[in-house]
This record gives structure tokens, sequence and C-alpha cells, in this order.
């Protein structure tokens, strides 16, 4: 199934021709993720570094995307490997409550009170 | 919904981040990064930076940047930005955002729609933080616009 794409990115470099690539954005943490042109986002890229090499060149591997059928959105191999859906509306209210909690907490005087 | 941009600067930083944003402590709002640029300054030179946009739930110390709204008739932003950290933002393990290994002579950008945006929650002193934790103190500037909602 062809995703549709939701981000772009553009890099100069001065060595090479400029790199264009679109980019989808996971729907449970938010982490950008590079895809393969050309294949309907189905294959992300992933960026590893050459340790040790002076001028910091490095490679793309490529990897077979992940899409989460709970959510209906593309999703980032971490997220992939976690198998739980939880998306990023979900964790932010989980975030927000949290917060919201601790700040009636200490405006009850919780802390020493 | 307003939108800002925020020039952030590293010159003399002894951190690895390059600038922050984030929630206030009071008044909170969720926020959204749609548009990313950034590059070196410094003299041309054959450097590693794998920059990394990651979550944090402290900004740690830095200077203050005041985000600019786009239409000089939206209120003020109630995010706060900073840049040249002293002491590093408190950053949520496992949280990173946007990994990407780039030469130091090379220039970025990024930008999204409306689906793939970076957001950061409506929790006090919450937000997303740009590092190059392979280099430190090298003269980085980015300007990230982003909008609150």
């Amino acid at each position: 199934m062809a995703l549709k794409t939701n981000g772009y990115l553009y890099i100069a470099d001065p060595d090479g021709p400029p790199i264009e690539r679109d980019t989808m954005t996971c729907g449970h943490c938010q982490q950008m993720v590079q895809v393969k042109p050309n294949t309907g986002g189905t294959v992300y890229l992933i960026p590893v570094m050459h340790v040790g090499h002076a001028e910091g060149h490095w490679h793309y591997k490529e990897e077979d995307g992940a899409f989460c059928r709970v959510c209906m959105r593309p999703i980032c191999l971490e997220c992939h490997k976690r198998g739980r859906c939880v998306t990023w509306e979900r964790m932010f209210e989980r975030m927000e409550a949290r917060g919201s909690w601790w700040r009636r907490f200490l405006h009850l005087g919780g802390v020493g009170g | 919904m307003a939108e800002y941009s925020a020039i952030l600067n590293r010159t003399a930083s002894t951190t690895a981040s390059l600038g922050t944003i984030a929630a206030p402590a009071s008044g909170m709002r969720r926020g959204e990064i749609y548009d990313v640029l950034f590059g070196s300054e410094a003299a041309a030179a054959d450097n590693p930076f794998l920059y990394v946009f990651q979550r944090f739930t402290a900004p740690g110390t830095s200077t203050a940047v005041t985000p600019q709204p786009l239409d000089p008739a939206d209120a003020a932003c109630v995010a706060v930005a900073g840049t040249n950290h002293t002491v590093e933002p408190t950053y949520t393990a496992g949280q990173v955002l946007v990994r990407l290994p780039l030469n130091q002579r090379s220039s970025f950008r990024w930008w999204s729609d409306d689906r793939g945006r970076l957001r950061y929650p409506a929790t006090a002193s919450n937000g997303i933080g740009i590092a190059t934790p392979v280099s430190s103190a090298v003269l980085i500037s980015e300007t990230v616009f982003f909008n609150e909602r």
C-alpha cells in the first residue's frame, strides 16, 4: 500500500548534488523518518554513520517501513518493535494530565506540607 | 493559530545543545514545529555532525530568545525559546524525533504538512531541543518555525 508522505527535507552538500527526500512522521512517537524515493513510503532510509571516518561520511540503510493497523498511520521501526498502539495524541493527554496532577499536588502543599 | 519564528545561534555554548523550544511554566499551550533550517557559519571544515531533535522535560539554562510572530498582528508567543545553553536540558531518553548526520559544510532544511509536524505537549517546561551530541562549541545557526494551538 502506498502511503502519502507528510514532510520533505533538503540537504545542500558542497561536495555533491543536493539531497532531497520525502519524510514521514511516526504516528506514535513523532520521529521523522526518511523514505526511499519511488517506494510509496514503504521503504525507510536509516542513517548509519561510519564510525571513525575523518570526514564523517555515512550511508543510509534500507529497511522495510512499518504501518499501524490500529490507528492506520505509518510508524517508525522503534514503535513497530514495541508492538503497542499509543498515538501521539494519547501520549500528550497522559503527559498533560500528569503535569496538571503535579501542579495541583504542589498547590495543595503536597511536598512537605 | 499563530505562527512564530525563532532564530537560535550557538556561538559560545559549552554544551551540545543548539537551542530549545518549550512550553512555559504556566499558561502552557501545545506547539508544532513545521519548518527548520540550519547550518554552520564557522570556517569551512570537514567535521561530522549528528543533529538530534529530542524531547525534554526541563529546558536547562540558556540565553532567552523571543520568538517573533510571522503576522505582526498576532499575540506574543507563549512558548519560551533558548540558545547558548550552559546547562543541558533534561532530555528524555528514547524520545529522539530527528536523527540526521551531516557534514559541517552542509546545510539542511526540513518542513512538513500538518500531519507530520513535531509537536510538544502543553506541559510546563516540556519541549523539543536540538543538539549535536557528537560535537559541541561549533558555531551553528538555525531558524525554527512553529505555531501554537
